[in-house]
Order: structure tokens, then C-alpha cells, then sequence
């Protein structure tokens, strides 16, 4: 019953940070198996889903961190600080497929893939996620807006000659 | 109205809370490269939004309750080992204090036999308190770990 109802939830979390399908397998495992032999400490502070999702999250983050795969790529942050260009000229572009969208998608690190799947796919309000992150909402809007800006300046790049 | 182009995290938050203020309002209804900007913004934000979520390629309940269940198994045989490491640990030492029990009993016969009783028994239960409850401080360590 847990985990039909909070799978989708984890798997949004486990995909999206978790690049290989047999380390997303045994971690989604780990994370249930720890979730039973935690419920008895589970205080109801929060939604059992939310609860859950954090202890996914940290799972994931353990596991990047063991692997020494930076959660979220500080360079490649400040690689885009603010540029205004002046696309006055060309059109607005357009995204064709949904396979191009997962494939930029899947050029973000892992944190900013998993703060967009929870916010635009899941819905989660920044509340919710900054509970599960345990990071500040302020540093979840401002992760969120580089995210955005990340993708659509990489969809820009890739897909310059097609959609310009 | 402002001069200078709107920030990507304005123009975000433009679509995504809808209303903004006056100053905001009448930039963009001027500025062309500001509103192709915004229009590309929608469109990715529309875009990712109509995503079908992420599923799990392979049935996650059953590997879970097979996972449970072997961690059960593997639980129990820790538990087995453990028990028999502790009987091994006060038996051994028996054994070989055996040939002496007799001289220590000579030194202290001045005791009363319940009260040597009470204290052997005393004694046995404290060690089993303590390597029971440093077992269970290291199952919470480990739990706490996992989290």
C-alpha cells in the first residue's frame, strides 16, 4: 500500500538524480527497506509521502556522494550567469519532441533535474520540496529559476540550427 | 518603464505568479525581445510540465517484499551467530575456570549459598544487560546511518 501510493513520487526522485537503471533498481529497494524499518519513528510531523521522499532524496545524495558525483555542478552555474542577449531578431523557439526535452533535461545536474520534476511534473509546492531537500525555499526558487535558464539556454544551443 | 531588459528569474516569475507589478508590466508590454523571452520561457515551462512522469521500469512492491525478506533471513542468522558467540563467551571461560571453581569456593564458603547465588546471578545478568544493549546501540547506529 506504501509504496503503491508514494512510487511515483520516489521514482521522480530516484530517475531523475540516478542516471544507471540498475543503481536506480537497488536504490529504490533501499529506500523502502529503510522506510519500513523506520516507520515506527516516523512522527507524523509531515505527510508520509513528503517523509518518504526525503528519505529518497538523502539515499540519492549518499549514494552521488559516495560515487563523488557533485549534486550540482557549481561551474556550470556560474558559466551562466545573467547574459542578456538581444534575440529581438530571431523566432521563438519551439520544442518538437518530448525525447529532445528529456534529453536536456537529462544534460542538468542531478538536483536541478529533480527540482523540476517536483515542481512542474509533480507540483509539489516549494514548501514541500524544501522539506524534502532540507534546503531553504528561498535556495529552491533560486535553484529553480537557474534550472529554467539552464534548459532553455542548452535547448537554445542544441537545437540552434533547427528551431532558430 | 525600465530601460534596461528584465532578468530571466523576472521574467520566471512573470509567467509562473501571474500578476506583477506596474513597473514590470509596462516593460514588457514595450520591449519585443523581452517578450520573446517570456513566449520562450512559457513554452519550456508548458513543455516540461506536460511530461509524463517518471515511472520505475520493473515491479518495485515485489522486489521490495523480497528484499524484506531477505534481510529477514539475513537478520535472524546475525541473531543466531550472536547468541551463539555469547554462549561461547561464558561457557569458555566456565570450562576453563572449571578446575579452580573448587579453591575459589574454599576462599569465599564464608558466603551464604543464596547469597552466592544472587551474586553469580547478578553477576551473568549484567554482562548479558550490557552485550545486549551495546548490540542494540549498534543496530540504531547503523539505522541511523542509513537515513
Amino acid at each position: 500500500m506504501i509504496i503503491t501510493d508514494t512510487e511515483r513520487l520516489v521514482a521522480q526522485i530516484v530517475r531523475k538524480m540516478i542516471a544507471d537503471e540498475e543503481e536506480q533498481k537497488d536504490l529504490a529497494q533501499d529506500i523502502y527497506l529503510k522506510v519500513f524499518q523506520k516507520l515506527s519513528t516516523f512522527k507524523f510531523q509531515s505527510k508520509l509521502s513528503t517523509w518518504i521522499a526525503q528519505v529518497a532524496y538523502n539515499t540519492c545524495c549518499n549514494h552521488l556522494e559516495k560515487r563523488k558525483i557533485p549534486l550540482c555542478d557549481i561551474d556550470l552555474l556560474h558559466e551562466n550567469a545573467f547574459v542578456y542577449p538581444d534575440d529581438t531578431e530571431r523566432e521563438t523557439f519551439t520544442i518538437e519532441t518530448n525525447n529532445m526535452l528529456h534529453a536536456e533535461i537529462g544534460k542538468l545536474p542531478p538536483l536541478y533535474k529533480m527540482l523540476i520534476s517536483l515542481y512542474h511534473i509533480e507540483e509539489l509546492p516549494n514548501k514541500d520540496i524544501a522539506e524534502i531537500t532540507n534546503l531553504p525555499e528561498g535556495t529552491i526558487k533560486s535553484y529553480l529559476y537557474r534550472a529554467r535558464k539552464l534548459l532553455k539556454e542548452s535547448i537554445s544551443k542544441t537545437y540552434k540550427n533547427d528551431m532558430l | 518603464m525600465i530601460q534596461e531588459h528584465l532578468s530571466d528569474e523576472k521574467i520566471q516569475e512573470y509567467i509562473l505568479q501571474g500578476e506583477n507589478d506596474e513597473r514590470t508590466n509596462l516593460h514588457m508590454s514595450g520591449c519585443e525581445a523581452c517578450k520573446k523571452r517570456m513566449k520562450d520561457y512559457s513554452i519550456l515551462i508548458n513543455a516540461v510540465s506536460s511530461i509524463e512522469p517518471a515511472a520505475f521500469t520493473f515491479n518495485l512492491s515485489e522486489l521490495v517484499m523480497q528484499k524484506i525478506e531477505s534481510q529477514r533471513k539475513k537478520e535472524k542468522l546475525e541473531l543466531y551467530i550472536f547468541y551463539a558467540l555469547l554462549l561461547g563467551g561464558i561457557l569458555v571461560p566456565i570450562y576453563f575456570t572449571l578446575p579452580m571453581i573448587a579453591t575459589i569456593f574454599k576462599r569465599i564458603q564464608w558466603l551464604h549459598s543464596t547469597s552466592m547465588a544472587l551474586l553469580i546471578t547478578g553477576t551473568v545478568g549484567v554482562i548479558l544487560f550490557l552485550i545486549i544493549d551495546m548490540f542494540r546501540a549498534q543496530k540504531e547506529k547503523e539505522l541511523q546511518l542509513y537515513l
